[in-house]
């Protein structure tokens, strides 16, 4: 029996459009276990974890999600011996992976970079806005808010995320990095609230996606 | 790294995309992908066989799990 080499599980839908390939250039196949629809590929054998192959899983991936409304990525690396395996990981997480796939339909995932001071561009060609001696400069870098204006910038997206992820970095230049779930007719109307709190703050943003819902999907147990 | 995408765009005669170009660019950089793998995870998989005058003795599976600790420690993210 053939493994399978599992790269996410998809709602309804797109099955006359699985004409990708996975990481060794296998087809495609939609899987029914569980309850749940899994597109997989069949792989005698798991295959080798290097850049190139994760460069293919992630734009396998970034496929299935332009042609699923609704997509849980599952790891990298993910192969099963088979069918029987694969239905063993799923059964313990069916309802969760359910329940997230009800929540990720049409959404896409939006990330958020916030680093510690303003563009270059944006600075008038500032290049250093710190002030104070070294001590300052360190407490300055250490302090436990982030700069005015993201907090705003967080509430006024909160209408148009439906799910998110945040999580505070150590220190500058990354300061903080959100996921938010947005959804897809909600793409345009987010962008332009970003454009807007954007300009002259004193922290740099990078916005990137749409991406599947990469950190809104529980994964299976390895 | 680079995708496959961009691979066809090269081998159909466009330029070249550098590092630069890469890390900038609003898909397909090696910061997302780097941010998938981790907010996803990866399986690593090995198996040995220890053996003696070419007798196999004991077989050991290791599955290892790679991935960002507040994705399934969640008491030690920050929201």
């Amino acid at each position: 029996m053939s493994g399978l080499y599992v790269y996410a599980v998809v709602g309804s839908g797109g099955e006359s459009a699985l004409e990708g390939e996975g990481v060794e250039g296998e087809a495609l196949r939609l899987v029914a276990c569980e309850g749940l629809r899994v597109v997989a590929g069949a792989l005698d054998a798991p295959p080798p974890i290097n850049p190139r192959m994760l460069a293919a899983q992630n734009e396998t991936v970034l496929g299935l999600g332009e042609r699923f409304t609704a997509i849980l990525p599952t790891r990298y690396g993910q192969w099963v011996a088979g069918d029987a395996e694969l239905a063993r990981l799923l059964a313990p997480r069916a309802a969760e992976l359910a329940t997230a796939l009800e929540l990720v339909a049409g959404c896409v995932q939006m990330t958020l970079r916030f680093f510690s001071g303003p563009h270059p561009e944006e600075a008038g060609g500032r290049t250093s806005r710190a002030t104070g001696g070294p001590g300052t400069r360190y407490l300055t870098t250490r302090r436990p808010q982030l700069p005015a204006g993201i907090a705003e910038l967080r509430e006024a997206l909160a209408p148009w995320r439906r799910a998110e992820h945040w999580s505070r970095n150590a220190g500058p230049p990354l300061l903080a990095t959100a996921h938010d779930l947005v959804a897809r007719v909600d793409e345009a109307a987010y962008r332009r609230v970003i454009e807007q709190h954007r300009r002259g703050a004193e922290w740099r943003l990078r916005l990137s996606g749409p991406w599947p819902p990469y950190a809104f999907s529980p994964g299976m147990p390895g | 790294v680079r995708s496959r995408r961009q691979r066809a765009k090269s081998a159909a005669g466009e330029r070249e995309v550098d590092a630069a170009e890469l890390l900038a660019g609003a898909d397909g950089s090696l910061l997302d992908l780097i941010d998938h793998l981790l907010n996803q995870g990866v399986v690593l998989r090995a198996e040995v066989v220890l053996g003696l005058a070419g007798v196999d003795l004991i077989y050991l599976q290791l599955s290892a799990l790679l991935c960002a600790a507040d994705r399934l420690l969640e008491s030690s993210a920050e929201r």
